[in-house]
Order: structure tokens, then C-alpha cells, then sequence
């Protein structure tokens, strides 16, 4: 559009005779020109404004929080319900340090390998990508498989659930917290019930933050996790509210 | 619209006006990565940290150190509170070894230089291996060079060397064979005795400045806090540069440098004449000088024309030191005059006229240690050994000369001329972390491992009083950032000659494992295999012995004194004409060997406040006197050389004195220390002590010329020299008893006075101005 | 023993026992991720150091005397950094600190235009590390960017830490347990941190000692400091020693 003004413009002066005034020869190409101008800076603080919105993790204007990993880890298969065809494993399985420091901590290719050295087709092409990452080959020729340990090599997944670098969160008091105030938790999936009791394991309390991740086929993130929803939830259950909890 | 926010990304990536801003604010890719490492040991968990033990090894004094790792990676240092060096204390600059480790300007490959004259380029590990080894080979004539250590790695130096028919040789900047030359003469052991500091009343130092550099400063940071903390110890410190020692001791005493051994004889003269410690003592003390001289020669008053130190402020020494528990010791720059081993003989002879041997508080002997696995020595070659050994390497009769921990280019003086004595050696092999002046001018440079991934054992030195072996253990990965590529030197050696041993981690093991053997379950690791042993070392940090200490019996005073002359005074007694007296001094760098660190780099110097460059301290007085302003260039040439430095003009030197930091001014360093300051070791005049033949680092004479330019000076405080606004504002003085409201009182009147003169003063000059 | 909300951190220091060698200004630099000061920021005045170590010079040569003070962020009571703040980015919290939100500043320096220590630092520059050099990065401590005021927090991510630690083996807090970097680093012990609420903290022993060499900085100001200073002393304060020994009237 920018481009068919500027034309037009253009055109407009070349149209123009002696006989116009001054002003005029001046004030048209200047208008053409501030308007694009103006529209540059338009533009550019628009996108400005939504790279940041946008920075953060928050689901809005339908884009979608999840990403393609490099691997499908299908959360259902694990930590799915075993009546709907998962294994019904513990979060704190994989995520183990989850009530003890600050990260809930992602496993390490040797966690994996731990199962899928031995459980797992080996027509699937994530688990072959995953015994590539752990160092194990399979010879096909030979119908032999190799174990290298010096090939292994991390992966490098996508970051779901991401807050900003001034915030200190801490996994630990938090689980703790809520799995010896079971009321407080949110989000509860349907097939977990822990109405009435005194204290729960830290594995039933994550979906106040993160949702029914076992029924989660990829990943996404269902809560804001801005500030205001920490501080609500403080607020509720007497947790600091103090700046320098979190920020320092 | 179905988008992800990763689309987006992408798609508004693609107009140039995205481009710029979300170049400058979006997230860096990298943090949106989340990794599983191949293995994920518990204690490398984000967000757990864990403190291993281990010892610091940038010094020699085997400080024990608790070093913070979290994620895998260094991050923190602090002194390990277990340890008997350091008892939990810290040198100021533990932290900025870990910038060495992750230092920008690392070495990952080896480097060779093809032809003497050819430019260093980088090769295989393998085909370097290829090289190293025929240049090493049984046939050659080798000489091994590193750092002074008494440590595994000294030992594997030493059985090399053997191997080869080689000789074996360290090398110390600002180096102190004369300190442990004195100490042999006097208390006939090569073991530098425990000073013991802390539980001390009065402390007598001469030259040794151990607050921030001497020896062990981490251990004697402690006991200096227990000496000024209860029944509160007093220190007098006798040196002519006024160092942190000097200014936190309780008087300073500034003699004509050369002449601390006339203070020493002068404090002896009074204690004896005033008969303030037993006969036998006295006695004792003069079996050990050629008769009359201490009583008649050195009277205080004497001595006060001929050095410039206060007859009250000797007398006010003697008495101290001749009550409580006493200890005088003495190093540093006392012990770097060609007369320095004389210097330091007397001062440490004190002991015996106060009677402080073998006493709590006073100078305790430590044991011989022995230890398989163990060798080297604390004590560096001295500049004799020195001339002669690059005189060998000038006439081409060494084949190769194995280097490491130490830059000899950089620390050596002109007049060594150690480039053109490796010029002359066919293979000069060098490791190191980062480029330096010696690897510059080395034929291979194997790039080596540093403290944090490598195994270690060292015996402390001092020693806290009893046997002590400090460990040395990898706390991060071999192959972690940064590192990738380097080479443990002992491994090296043991690669090119496998009778030694089978590597670093089992000969460090093995000095361990004999500890078990020998030490029958006393000590300070208690169990009962070899296994939980080692386990236990590495929990702690090393082995000690708190029984083994050495034998009352055999402490031995050497007699009589075997000085023919007393009078034997250094070269640079007195001043003439235009000359200053150049006294050089170390700080946080070190002997250079931290200026690749940013941190050692910018920790201001406790007097000047002065980071990243050289500068010359000069009296304030007679800067004005000669014109002389804060950060005026100024040339010092010496009979070896000459370099630039900014003036830094202060009260606290003495007229005809002139203070440099070493440290800078690498000719080939890292982007940290590159191009910047100049080296003042370059400039030392060759001069030896005639005695001992340690160098004289002490005793060179400069010219001072102004350059004419001035530079802005880079030092922390402001403009105007820091004089209390007020009395006692903001460091609040007090004498002893008196406490913080009557001291504040007191000056409140004083500043009254002051203000009273000044209004009166301004007055009367008003008055003046009105009468014009 | 003190409840969390009724604890007042506070530090003392003996003036006595510093002997100025800056290892506590190095372990604050490497603790808190302050930005790297280079030869520009020493030459402009602009170096950040959380703490810093003074030096003030007394007489003249030969009778010269060098005292050294250690001075970071006096955690005022009464503070006078605080109100100035259009943004409430500094604020006293209920453990007695004196409290920088760096998300929440805007760097309007009205704060540290209103400290009368000069221990508020802007940052004039966005902080660099070489990437070798930010694996050495405190993960427990926010970097902060260009643009905003950053000052001693008394190691809070440490007194977080520790808290927190005693709260998951279900104890008290002990004295002592908590060190902020500089009193960890400080050779001489002349630093002690602690909770000056609880009366058998070593803070609070030395600072209400009776035989006191205690003091504080410009008490005419009234800011209430939550760090005390013992006082040094000089044996020969009254002595006169030599020839020149008249006090300077600087």
C-alpha cells in the first residue's frame, strides 16, 4: 500500500506545473513521505509490542504454547491413566528432584535408555532417534546391536514452560507445600481424586500450574503463569508476597 | 490461524524491520532449549549445588579450599573450614582462578613452531605426541623447569628428569632462597617453621609482607583476625614499603632499604643493655655474634642517623617484644638486598634473645616430612643456579628444556637474557592454559589441564606445625567448557616415561594409601580400608596429623653465628644524587600469573585503589617537590632496561623510595592482559646476594624521567586524597579501654578546634586582605 | 529463636580486624554476577563493587597511618533511598532488608541520589560476559540489564537458600548458618551476619556488647543502619613516637 502511495505521489508531482505554488511543490511530496514514515514507526512499534507480548509464555490469539520436539515424548503412554492404555508411571520418576531443589529436572538419555534399551519397537523412528541419542545401534545386517556410550549425545528439547529470567521459582516449597495442603490444588484431572485427604503424593499436585499433563499428547502450557496468578495463589494460601521472594 | 509462536517468529523474522528489533529483544534461542544431558550424575542437578575439597594450587602454600559446582560447572571458592593451613580462611583472589578455567582466551590445541624463526601454528594431538616424544627421547639432554611445589607433580619433575640424566630446576619471580637459607642457619631445618600468629601478643615481621602475599597469606589472614580479637596482639612491621602489613600493623617502621638488619641489632642492643629477658637468653643470643658488637655497635640513637627510624619507635619495640608471647619473623624484600640473607639471619635471630621457639605463640619448628610420591622442593633455584643453567642453554649443550607453571620470559630480568638462551635450545616444550611470553617463544605448547579437573597432592608450606598433605581432586569434567583438548602434565611425563608410574590419579592415590599404612588410625582420616581412607581425604581435602610434629629433642639451634663481618650492608644503602631506590612488590595478579583473570585484574590494590595498570608509588611530598602529578607518565630506567608507568603519589613512601607492582604488561598474554601496564621484573638489575647467591630483587637503582604526558589514573576512590572529613570520620579510632562514645566525643572538641582555628585563621587573612 | 516475618538481618564489622586485602569485593563480584569493571569504568568513576574497601590516610611520612573500612549497603531502618522511588522498586521488607526490585525499576537514580552512602550502582552499560566466561554466572542471581540500580541485597539468594533449607529438614534457623559472600571470604572474621532480633546471635552479642567500640555511619542522619562498626584501635593513640608526629589537619 506504502508503495502505491509513494507511486501515486510521485506521479502527483511529476503532474505538477510552474504555476502551482511553492507550498504545494513542498507540502505534497513531505506529506507522502512522513505518512510512510509514520507508518514505518506504526508498524515497527506494533511489532515491537507483540514480540514481547508474545515473548512471554501465554496462550492468546490462538497460537498455540507447544512446540515440535525432537522427539514425540508421548506424556499419555507414560503418565497416562493405565484404563486409557498408559502406563500410570509416577512424575516424580522421570522429574525426580521435582520435590527436592529448585528444578523439577528434565531426565537424562540414560533414564530413558534405562527402559527403552530393551522396551519399544524398533520400527518406531522416535525411539530409534532416541537409542541414537543414548548410543545404541542396531546392526541390521548382522542382526546385532551396538552399544557405544562414547556416541551418546543429549537432546535438546523445547522449552514449554518458561518464566522470565528475574523470577526465582522454586519447585521444591511448592510441591511441598501443596501436597501437604491438598486443598489448595487446582486443576485436578478427573482421574485423580483426592477429596478429603490430609496429604497427597508430590506427584498429584503439578496440574495446578501445568494441567492434566498425562493426557497431554504434546505438551502445552494451559495456565498464564504470569505474576498475578502467583500472587493470587499466594494470597489464597498465606505464601510470601514479599517482591524479594521471587525477584532478587 | 493456526500459528505457532515459533511461525510467527519465523514469518515476522522475515520483514528487515522485525529483523532489527527482534534482534535486539527477543529471547536468545538458546534459552529456549531445554537439555537431557547423555548422564545426569544427582549432584549435577540444576539448582543443587555441592562444595568438593581441594586445594588451591596457584600458590604454593596448599591452601585447602571448598570449591561450589553447580550444574557442572565452578562457581564459587571459599576457604575449607577443615583445613590446618587456612582454617576456613580465603585469599583474596581464590575466585579468580575459576576465570582462568573458563577463560575466553583458553589454549584447546597444541601448537608448534616449525623452524626457530617460523610463526606457531596448531597440530594434532597425535602428530604433537609424534614430536614430543622424539625430542624427549633417552638420548637427549633434557632439564625440567616449573614452579618451586612439593607436590606429586614436583616428583614426577624430579624421576623425568633422572630418567633422562636431566637436571631438574624451579624458578619464583620475586623468589625467598634466602629466607630458607637463614632459616637453615639458624634452626639448622629446610622446613619453614610455623609462625604462630594467632595466639601471638606481639608480632615483630621485617619485610615479610604475610597479609597480603607472603608465603601463606590465607593461613595468617586467619590468625591475624585471632590476634585482634580477645586480649588484642600488637604488631610492628619494619619495611621500607609501606604494604597492607605495614598498614595494619600497629607501628611502621621505615628504614633506608638494606639496612633492617641495624633495627634488628638495635632492638637486640636495648633488650640487652635494659636486660629485659632472662641472661641465659641474652647469652644464648650472644654465642651467635662476634663479641661487643650488638652490645656497643648499635645503640639507638646511632642507628636512628643511619636509618631514619625514630630511636623511640625501637625502644618502644624492644619493650613489647620482650613481654608475652612473642615472634619475629622476616622475608620479603628483607631478605632481596645483596646483603639480604644477612638481614634475614638477624631478624629471625631475635627468637632466640626473646626465647620464642617451640612456644605457643612464638616460632614452632615443623617435621621432615617424607612422603613417597612426593618431591620437588619449596625452595627455588637461585639466580646463581640460575645464570649458570642458561649459560648451558646459551651454548647449546641441553637438547630440551621442559617447561611449566612458570613464564620465565616474563618473570626473568633483561640481563638473564632468557630468550636468547631457549633460542639456543633445540626443543623448548611448554604447557600452559593461556598464551604467554615463554610460550611464545617455545617450540611445542602442549595446552594443559588446570587445578579444577586434575588430581593432586601437596605438602603445605609452611606447614601448620604438623604433618599435613593437602589434596588436589578434578571437580568438574576433563572435557567440560572450555577445556576441551588439554593435557595433565604428570600424565604427559608419564606417557613419555612409563616406569614412573601409570598416571597422575594412581600416584596421587598411592601417597594416600601410604598415609594409611603409616599413620596406625591417627589423624584426621580414621578407617578401615584404603578405599574409605581415600574417601575420606576427599571429603576433607587432604591428611593431617596433628602427633607428628617434630621431635622437641631434635630441635637444634645452629652455632655459633659464622658471619665474619656484621657490618655487611647491602649495595643500596645509601642514596646518591638523582637515583630512587626501586622496591617492587606483588598484588592479586600475582607474579603475573592472574592478569588473565578479570577479576584479579580489577580488584583494586588495598593502598592506591588502583586495577589494571602499573603504577609507581612516590612520596607525595617529593612528587611536589619534582613536579610530579597523579597519572604524569613516568619513564624508570634502570641499568637493565627501562619501563613507562603512571605516578601514583601518596604519603606513605619513603622519600627516595619507588614502589612498583609487578604483574602487567605481558608482552603475549590474553585479551585480559594484553597491552597494558609494563613488567618491572624485566628492569631488575642481575644482582645477587653475594652469600647465598639468591637474586637481590630488591636492590636495583632507577632514574626517574617524566615523559611529560598525563593519563587518567584507573583507581577506585576519588580525586581528593582521602583524608578524614573529620576526626574519626569514617574510621572511628580508639585506644585501648577507651570506648566509641568517648573517642567520639573527643574528636567532636578536636573538630571543634579545627573549625575555630580555621574561622579564626580565615579572619585574620580577611583582615589582611582589608588592610591591602 | 525468631519466626521468619520477625527476623531483622543485620551485620557487624570490625574495623580493627580489616586489614583491606579486598577479598571480600572480589567474592561479592563473582556471588552476584556484577558486571566485569574494566580499565573505562576505573578511569570514569563508574566502577560497581556491592561492597568496597576505603582507605583513609592519617599524618605525614614517616609517621603515616592507613585505615581501612569496608562499606556496602547499610540496610537502613530508616532509609532514605526508599521514598524517593516514583515506582516502589526499593522497599523494606519484613526481615530488615533493604530490598532492590530490579523487574520494578525504571532508573530514575533518585535513590541513589538520595543515599548518603554512595553504595547504589546504576547500570550505565548492558553487562558482557565473553561466553567462556558466563559458565562462572550465579544461577541463583538475576543479571541485570542496562538501565536499572542494582546494590547489596545481603546475599539474599543465600539467605533464601539457607531458609529454605532449614525449612525442609523442619528446623530452626541456626546463627551463623547463613553467610553472605563477603563475611564467607573475609580471612580475619572481621564480618559477622545475623539475625539482630534474636538476642543470642553473634550480631547481636558484639553490637550490644556494653564495653563497646561500637559505632555507626553518619548517625546525624538518623538512617538507623542495620550494619554496626566496632571501632579500630591504636595502642598508640597517645603516644608520641617520633620526631615528626604531629596529627595532620587535613
Amino acid at each position: 500500500m506504502e508503495i502505491i502511495i509513494l507511486r501515486k505521489t510521485i506521479e502527483y508531482i511529476k503532474k505538477l506545473d510552474s504555476t502551482t505554488p511553492l507550498w504545494v511543490k513542498v507540502l505534497v511530496p513531505l506529506i507522502g513521505v512522513g505518512g510512510l514514515t509514520t507508518l514505518a514507526i506504526i508498524s515497527i512499534l506494533l511489532a515491537g509490542l507483540m514480540n514481547a507480548w508474545l515473548g512471554q509464555p501465554l496462550p492468546v490469539l490462538g497460537f498455540e504454547q507447544t512446540f515440535d520436539q525432537p522427539i514425540n515424548f508421548p506424556h499419555t503412554k507414560h503418565a497416562g491413566p493405565i484404563e486409557d492404555g498408559g502406563l500410570g508411571m509416577d512424575c516424580t520418576y522421570c522429574h525426580r528432584t521435582v520435590a527436592k531443589a529448585s528444578s523439577a529436572h528434565i531426565p537424562a538419555v540414560e533414564l530413558c535408555a534405562s527402559c527403552h534399551r530393551a522396551v519399544g519397537s524398533y520400527e518406531s523412528e522416535d525411539l530409534t532417534q532416541l537409542r541414537v541419542n543414548s548410543g545404541i545401534y542396531e546392526d541390521k545386517e548382522n542382526n546385532q546391536v551396538i552399544v557405544d556410550s562414547e556416541m551418546a549425545s543429549p537432546i535438546n528439547w523445547r522449552r514449554v514452560h518458561r518464566l522470565p529470567d528475574h523470577v526465582r521459582f522454586v519447585h521444591s516449597a511448592h510441591i511441598n507445600y501443596l501436597s501437604n495442603n491438598p486443598s489448595a490444588i487446582e486443576n485436578v484431572p478427573d482421574h485423580i481424586n483426592i477429596e478429603g485427604l490430609d496429604a497427597v503424593p508430590a506427584s498429584q499436585v503439578c496440574s495446578t500450574c501445568h494441567g492434566d499433563v498425562a493426557n497431554m499428547e504434546k505438551v502445552y502450557q494451559v495456565e498464564p503463569l504470569k505474576m498475578g496468578q502467583c500472587v493470587n495463589c499466594h494470597r489464597k494460601n498465606g505464601g510470601p508476597t514479599d517482591c524479594a521472594a521471587c525477584h532478587h | 490461524m493456526k500459528l505457532n509462536r515459533r511461525e510467527f517468529l519465523s514469518l515476522s523474522g522475515k520483514s528487515a524491520a522485525g529483523a532489527v528489533i527482534f534482534a535486539a529483544c527477543s529471547i536468545p534461542e538458546k534459552e529456549l532449549i531445554v537439555q537431557s544431558p547423555v548422564d545426569m550424575p544427582e549432584d549435577l542437578v540444576r539448582g543443587i549445588d555441592t562444595w568438593y575439597a581441594t586445594s588451591w594450587n596457584e600458590g604454593a602454600s596448599g591452601d585447602g579450599i571448598l570449591v561450589r559446582v553447580l550444574e557442572g560447572r565452578v562457581k564459587k571458592i571459599k576457604g575449607n573450614p577443615d583445613h590446618p593451613v587456612n582454617r576456613g580462611a580465603a585469599r583474596s583472589n581464590y575466585d579468580s582462578a575459576i576465570q582462568l578455567h573458563y577463560n575466553p582466551d583458553r589454549l584447546h590445541d597444541h601448537k608448534i613452531r616449525r623452524s626457530k624463526k617460523g610463526i606457531l601454528s596448531n597440530i594434532s594431538k597425535n602428530d604433537a605426541n609424534k614430536l614430543i616424544s622424539e625430542a624427549t627421547s633417552k638420548d637427549k639432554k633434557i632439564v625440567v623447569v616449573t614452579n618451586p611445589t612439593r607436590s606429586t607433580e614436583g616428583w614426577v619433575s624430579e624421576k623425568f628428569a633422572e630418567s633422562r640424566g636431566g637436571r631438574y630446576l624451579t624458578y619464583e619471580a620475586l623468589e625467598e632462597s634466602n629466607l630458607y637459607e637463614a632459616i637453615y642457619d639458624i634452626f639448622e631445618t629446610n622446613e619453614i617453621p610455623h609462625f604462630d600468629i594467632g595466639n601471638a601478643d606481639n608480632v615483630l615481621s621485617f619485610g615479610a609482607d604475610w597479609i597480603e602475599n607472603w608465603i601463606s597469606p590465607a593461613g595468617y589472614g586467619d590468625a591475624f583476625g585471632k590476634l585482634r580479637s580477645g586480649n588484642r596482639g600488637f604488631i610492628a612491621h619494619v619495611e621500607p614499603r609501606f604494604s597492607l602489613t605495614a598498614a595494619s600493623s600497629d607501628l611502621w617502621v621505615s628504614p633506608t632499604p638494606g639496612k633492617e638488619a641495624e633495627i634488628a641489632l638495635s632492638i637486640a642492643n636495648i633488650i640487652i643493655k635494659e636486660k629485659l629477658v632472662p641472661d641465659s637468653q641474652i647469652k644464648d643470643f650472644l654465642n651467635k655474634f662476634p663479641e661487643g658488637k650488638v652490645e656497643f655497635g648499635y645503640d639507638p640513637n646511632d642507628v636512628e642517623t643511619r636509618t631514619g627510624v625514630s630511636a623511640k619507635k625501637i625502644h618502644e619495640i624492644a619493650h613489647r617484644i620482650s613481654k608475652g608471647n612473642s615472634i619475629v619473623i622476616a622475608g620479603g624484600s628483607t631478605s632481596a638486598y645483596t646483603n639480604g640473607k644477612f638481614n634475614t639471619y638477624v631478624a629471625f635471630s631475635l627468637n632466640v634473645l626473646i626465647g620464642s621457639i617451640g612456644k605457643k605463640g612464638g616460632v614452632i619448628l615443623n617435621p621432615e616430612i617424607k612422603s613417597d610420591y612426593i618431591g620437588g622442593d619449596a625452595k627455588p633455584s637461585s639466580l646463581k643456579e640460575w645464570q649458570e643453567e642458561l649459560a648451558q642453554w646459551r651454548a647449546g649443550y641441553v637438547d630440551t628444556v621442559i617447561i611449566k607453571g612458570v613464564d620465565l620470559a616474563y618473570s626473568m630480568p633483561n640481563s638473564l637474557d632468557v630468550r636468547g638462551a631457549l633460542a639456543n635450545v633445540e626443543n623448548v616444550i611448554s604447557f600452559g592454559n593461556i598464551m604467554n611470553e615463554t610460550l611464545d617463544a617455545s617450540d611445542i605448547i602442549i595446552p594443559e589441564t588446570t587445578f579444577f579437573e586434575e588430581w593432586g597432592s601437596e605438602i603445605p608450606n609452611p606447614l601448620p606445625g604438623y604433618k599435613t598433605i593437602s589434596l588436589q581432586q578434578p571437580v568438574v569434567v576433563k572435557e567440560g567448557p572450555g577445556a576441551s583438548g588439554a593435557v595433565s602434565y604428570v600424565d604427559k611425563l608419564i606417557d613419555l616415561e612409563p616406569s614412573i608410574g601409570s598416571s597422575n590419579k594412581s600416584l596421587v592415590k598411592k601417597v594416600f594409601e601410604n598415609e594409611y599404612t603409616n599413620s596406625e588410625n591417627t589423624g584426621s582420616v580414621i578407617a578401615k580400608n584404603k578405599t574409605s581412607f581415600m574417601n575420606g581425604v576427599q571429603q576433607r581435602g587432604g591428611f593431617w596429623n596433628i602427633n607428628e610434629i617434630k621431635d622437641p629433642k631434635n630441635i637444634r639451634l645452629k652455632n655459633p653465628f659464622d658471619y665474619s663481618d656484621v657490618n655487611s650492608f647491602s649495595e643500596t644503602d645509601s642514596s646518591y644524587g638523582e637515583e630512587f631506590h626501586l622496591i617492587p612488590f606483588t598484588t592479586t595478579l600475582m607474579d603475573g600469573k592472574l592478569s588473565n583473570s578479570p577479576w584479579a585484574q580489577q580488584s583494586a590494590d588495598g593502598i592506591t585503589s588502583a586495577a589494571w595498570q602499573t603504577w609507581v608509588e612516590i612520596n607525595s611530598n617529593q612528587a611536589k617537590e619534582l613536579g610530579i602529578k597523579e597519572g604524569d607518565i613516568i619513564f624508570l630506567k634502570s641499568d637493565s632496561g627501562e619501563i613507562k608507568c603512571l605516578a601514583y603519589p601518596h604519603p606513605a613512601v619513603q622519600p627516595g623510595t619507588l614502589c612498583v607492582p609487578t604483574g602487567q604488561g605481558t608482552l603475549k598474554g590474553g585479551r585480559y592482559s594484553s597491552d597494558r601496564g609494563s613488567n618491572v621484573l624485566k628492569i631488575l638489575s642481575g644482582k645477587s646476594d653475594e652469600e647465598s647467591g639468591a637474586f637481590a630483587w630488591a636492590s636495583t637503582k632507577v632514574s626517574l624521567k617524566r615523559a611529560g604526558g598525563n593519563e587518567k589514573f584507573p583507581k577506585f576512590e576519588g580525586n581528593v586524597e582521602a583524608f578524614p572529613a573529620e576526626p574519626g570520620v569514617p574510621v572511628l579510632v580508639v585506644a585501648p579501654g577507651q570506648t566509641a562514645h568517648e573517642a567520639e566525643e573527643e574528636n567532636h572538641h578536636k573538630y571543634q578546634e579545627i573549625l575555630n582555628f580555621r574561622k579564626h585563621h580565615d579572619e585574620e587573612h580577611n583582615d589582611e586582605e582589608h588592610n591591602d | 529463636m525468631v519466626t521468619e516475618d520477625k527476623r531483622s538481618w543485620g551485620m557487624v564489622i570490625d574495623t580493627d580486624k580489616c586489614n583491606g586485602c579486598s577479598g571480600c569485593v572480589t567474592a561479592c563480584q563473582v556471588e552476584n554476577n556484577i558486571p566485569l569493571n574494566d580499565q573505562n569504568k576505573f578511569e570514569r568513576g563508574r566502577v560497581m563493587s556491592w561492597i568496597r574497601i576505603e582507605r583513609y590516610w592519617e599524618g605525614e611520612f614517616p609517621d603515616v597511618k592507613a585505615r581501612f573500612i569496608p562499606i556496602l549497603c547499610q540496610h537502613c531502618a530508616n532509609a532514605p533511598c526508599e521514598p524517593v522511588c516514583p515506582v516502589y522498586a526499593t522497599y523494606h521488607n519484613d526481615e530488615g532488608l533493604n530490598i532492590q526490585v530490579y523487574n520494578r525499576c525504571v532508573g530514575t537514580r533518585y535513590c541513589a541520589n538520595g543515599c548518603p552512602y554512595i553504595v547504589r550502582f546504576f547500570n550505565y552499560w548492558e553487562p558482557a560476559w565473553p561466553e567462556d566466561l558466563r559458565n562462572h554466572l550465579n544461577p541463583d542471581v538475576t543479571i541485570r540489564s542496562r538501565g536499572i540500580m542494582e546494590k547489596c541485597s545481603f546475599c539474599i539468594q543465600r539467605i533464601k537458600r539457607g531458609s529454605r533449607k532449614a525449612k525442609e529438614e523442619n528446623r530452626e534457623l541456626q546463627d551463623g548458618e547463613i553467610k553472605p559472600a563477603c563475611q564467607e571470604a573475609c580471612s580475619t572474621n572481621a564480618i559477622v551476619f545475623g539475625d539482630l532480633n534474636d538476642p543470642n546471635s553473634e550480631v547481636s552479642k558484639l553490637s550490644k556488647s556494653e564495653s563497646d567500640r561500637k559505632y555507626t555511619l553518619m548517625p546525624q542522619l538518623n538512617t538507623d543502619p542495620n550494619v554496626v562498626y566496632l571501632a579500630t584501635i591504636d595502642p598508640l593513640k597517645y603516644k608520641d613516637l617520633g620526631e615528626k608526629a604531629k596529627s595532620n589537619e587535613h
